[in-house]
């Protein structure tokens, strides 16, 4: 009788733990769904914090740009197997995904054309909702039961390389991965070399992430500066000072906000791609949040640094002169004011034009971006994200780790083609094909602007952008042609052909793109890196404390709850609770 | 003879739930000792090193491990004690009730939050706790400043614990309901004969009639007193509450799965278990003592 009362006890306190893993990703489910419109690819962007380029396969119609045949030379990449290779893997599946009649996860045309042209059997030993496939591996981890290869993110990426559960690809990725990939893969220069290696061996095929989504810029009502007849604010300063006015002028109703921070579950600063972050705040200042960064003295962290202590002052005066949202941290949603009219000023990476694609489409509000506030010595200085955030990995044992890589090259060479003939329309390659990831150019969006800029204003032919490689370009190119009105050169609202009836799909890639990647292009930035992006030991075991520590006090001095020189207790705590031991082996690793 | 063959019969019934009972409950007891190593997977549970009471040592050495204690104890038993009470007093009155055409809808409309998630229900309560939500419009209308509720750590746990109610009272309730409606209505016709008024009669039939239901969810929900709502507070709180609503489900979320703690995460698994039963252990004790309730 005890023992069963034990046991059911403990069975409890096993299941709270097994609660708390599934109400965690609940909590984030509402924020992905609620946004915007069905298309898996954007919300995958807006709730993945935008890290990858989600966007990149949006729409609907895109011309193919002969990858497959960039692909098909006599290299081993899509060469079938001789005998039929079974590969089985788990898949998260977004629980809106439609399949055609008759198709279903384990029996649709991706897998059968795998089986066809390459000779892979795909089988799935699992599946899962697509906000659970975190939590599902993290389960497959720590029971050592790998499917053959996942696509997995950094924590889970770096806890199987300590746990020694992936093997290497080196050699594998030399052999059989296509041109293309290998392009990709460049694209991301020795950063992503070095997010992916270890002793000298790479273990992951990454999807490079956008260079440009990891830069956070200014986007402000620019209907609103019009109205009020302001210039476009560039210093810290000006930005406090335009946020005041708006909310003076209630030019967007009673509870006008001027600058919309992070609500709950966002971050008030984060690793590049931080939509609502205040990270050009801290930028302006020197101030680089939750950064490892290479100092005069070695290795240092951005957050206890006496810049952001200045940035803090700075946030703290504004949230007091209530140019800062009053409910910052505790708002539910950041997004439902902006749509609803009562925000001028937000924080966010280019692709926020489809952030705001609804109010754009129907022409009642403009949105405009800058590279603001600036620093001291007018430059824009921005904190850069990691160069990658998707991990495809093969578990150690797997007899034939080339199956993942041609996956990958399959999905590559094809993926246009397939988009072009139609054939994915019913059945959505992004949430259906095995280890899908948005394979691209780190460059992408810098590339699209300036060749977009250029034909745009007729300096070149379209017949003369060199699209080899580039995914959708052909596609943005036929869009600006007609839907950019004259002049060309304003990129108002009113000289977009909203109307147009491909608009929908178009118009908030073309304004994140023309509008949203402009300061960058045209202003410039100053790129921080993060010279350190693993795990240490005393991080696993102190890092959550810490980070609550720095959280907390940050949003109580914004908030005037704690004053200022709270900053000076905290700097010390950091430090004396493990702070100090993590800087000594975040030094030790970056030497190495 | 009749009865042995009768007992088999039962016993093989059994059989079901005791397989059950050894693959999902006993045979995971053993992970505990998760709790004592440096758990490495690819080394299994029972090559990875051993440790022996570090992560206990850790768990109480860290700094703020006395608050989200005390958080967690402090919002836990405020629910057990607020969801016996707020409960007892609703259904004492609704059973009093003289419309008796409104009974169901009530009942019905106060049991509705109990089936919406936390997720959905987080937001709901934000929106308005919020400043342009209902409850400010009302301060503002009487001339008062916008409260930041849950922005403001010395609100939260009222605030925790006053949605919680509001979401489970009516499902608990109509356990107390039930009870009522066993007590036989000779007693009230009774006691009105003998010139009982209507206080009389809850105070001298309600009460005394479902006595024994009240101590017995009491002493059961001595066992929750670690466990004060993950799911809630994970939807509500932000780091400016992080001093009173931090608790130890949360923490753990947050050191054992979002950087993968599996060795610390079961050690604080277990110490929440071996809480629990000692309260529970107690719990039933009482309930013998007190309430005469035996399950064994």
């Amino acid at each position: 009788m005890k023992l069963k009362k034990l046991v059911s006890l403990m069975l409890a306190g096993t299941m709270a733990m097994a609660v708390t893993a599934c109400g965690g990703d609940g909590g984030s489910t509402p924020n992905a769904g609620g946004e915007s419109s069905d298309t898996p690819v954007e919300s995958g962007q807006e709730a993945g914090g935008g890290e990858t380029a989600g966007g990149e396969t949006g729409s609907e119609e895109v011309s193919g740009d002969g990858g497959a045949q960039a692909d098909a030379g006599g290299s081993r990449a899509l060469q079938p197997f001789a005998e039929t290779v079974t590969i089985r893997m788990g898949h998260g599946l977004n629980p809106n995904t439609t399949f055609a009649e008759g198709e279903t996860l384990e029996n649709n045309r991706y897998l059968q054309w795998l089986k066809e042209d390459l000779n892979i059997d795909v089988q799935y030993d699992w599946v899962c909702s697509s906000n659970d496939f975190g939590q599902k591996l993290n389960l497959c981890i720590g029971s050592n039961t790998l499917p053959d290869a996942m696509n997995v993110g950094q924590t889970q990426f770096l806890a199987m390389l300590k746990y020694d559960q992936i093997q290497p690809l080196t050699g594998v990725f030399e052999q059989y991965a296509s041109d293309r990939l290998k392009q990709y893969v460049r694209s991301g220069g020795d950063t992503l070399m070095d997010a992916i290696s270890y002793n000298g061996e790479i273990y992951a095929i990454p999807a490079p992430n956008l260079t440009a989504s990891g830069v956070n810029t200014m986007w402000i009502r620019q209907d609103w500066l019009d109205e009020l007849n302001l210039e476009a604010p560039k210093t810290v300063d000006e930005v406090f000072d335009v946020a005041k006015k708006f909310v003076e002028a209630k030019i967007g109703g009673d509870n006008t906000i001027g600058i919309i921070g992070p609500a709950s579950g966002d971050q008030l600063t984060g690793r590049g791609g931080n939509r609502w972050g205040l990270d050009p705040f801290f930028g302006a200042y020197n101030s680089y949040p939750e950064y490892w960064l290479q100092g005069d003295n070695g290795i240092e962290y951005g957050s206890v640094q006496p810049q952001t202590k200045d940035a803090l002052a700075k946030l703290a005066e504004m949230y007091a002169a209530g140019a800062i949202d009053p409910e910052v941290f505790v708002r539910s949603d950041a997004l439902e004011p902006v749509t609803a009219g009562r925000a001028g000023i937000f924080f966010g990476p280019w692709w926020c034009g489809y952030t705001v694609d609804r109010v754009t489409l129907d022409g009642s509000q403009e949105w405009a971006a800058y590279a603001a506030p600036l620093a001291a010595d007018g430059k824009f200085y921005s904190p850069m994200a990691d160069p990658t955030s998707s991990y495809v990995c093969v578990r150690k044992g797997y007899e034939h780790p080339e199956v993942a890589v041609k996956i990958i090259n399959y999905l590559i060479a094809n993926e246009q083609d397939w988009t072009d003939k139609g054939m994915t329309a019913d059945t959505s390659t992004a949430g259906v094909y095995p280890l899908f990831n948005v394979y691209d150019n780190a460059d992408e969006i810098e590339y699209s602007y300036e060749w977009l800029k250029k034909f745009n204003l007729g300096e070149v032919k379209k017949e003369d952008v060199d699209v080899t490689g580039r995914k959708l370009l052909r596609n943005d190119l036929d869009a600006i042609e007609v839907m950019k009105l004259d002049p060309k050169d304003d990129f108002s609202l009113e000289y977009w052909d909203l109307d147009n009836e491909m608009a929908d799909s178009n118009i908030p890639r073309l304004v994140s793109i023309m509008v949203g990647m402009r300061p960058l292009m045209e202003e410039g930035y100053e790129p921080v890196y993060n010279v350190y992006s693993g795990q240490t030991d005393t991080m696993a075991a102190k890092w959550a404390n810490l980070q609550k520590l720095e959280e907390e006090t940050f949003a109580k001095i914004i908030l005037g709850q704690a004053p200022l020189d709270e900053f000076d207790n905290f700097v010390e705590k950091w430090y004396a609770e493990g702070g100090q031991e993590i800087i000594d082996e975040v030094t030790a690793a970056v030497s190495e | 003879m009749f009865n042995k063959k009768f007992l088999k019969h039962y016993y093989i019934m059994l059989i079901p739930a005791i397989v059950w009972l050894v693959l999902f409950n006993i045979v995971p007891m053993f992970g505990v000792v998760m709790a004592f190593e440096d758990f490495n997977p690819s080394l299994g549970m029972w090559k990875s090193p051993f440790i022996g009471l570090k992560n206990f040592k850790y768990m109480f050495q860290m700094s703020d491990i006395k608050q989200i204690m005390s958080n967690t104890i402090i919002i836990a038993v405020g629910k057990i004690i607020a969801n016996l009470i707020v409960p007892l007093v609703f259904a004492i009155l609704l059973n009093e009730l003289c419309i008796r055409k409104l009974y169901r809808p009530i009942q019905t409309v106060v049991y509705l939050p109990y089936f919406l998630s936390w997720v959905i229900l987080g937001k709901i309560v934000l929106n308005i706790f919020g400043f342009v939500g209902p409850v400010n419009s009302v301060i503002n209308y009487f001339g008062g400043e916008s409260i930041n509720f849950f922005g403001t750590a010395s609100l939260f746990r009222p605030l925790i614990i006053g949605t919680d109610i509001w979401k489970n009272f009516g499902y608990s309730a109509i356990v107390y309901l039930a009870t009522m409606l066993g007590i036989p209505p000779e007693l009230y016709e009774a006691a009105a004969v003998d010139g009982a008024g209507r206080f009389k009669r809850i105070w001298h039939i309600t009460l005394p009639g479902i006595k024994m239901t009240v101590a017995l969810l009491a002493i059961l929900s001595l066992g929750n007193v670690l466990n004060a709502g993950f799911d809630q507070i994970f939807n509500l709180y932000n780091p400016l509450v992080y001093s009173t609503g931090d608790i130890l489900d949360t923490w753990v979320y947050r050191v054992g799965l979002v950087n993968l703690q599996f060795s610390l995460a079961t050690a604080v698994g277990l110490l929440k278990s071996v809480v629990s039963l000692v309260l529970i252990t107690l719990g039933y004790w009482m309930a013998d003592k007190f309430a005469g309730y035996k399950l064994f």
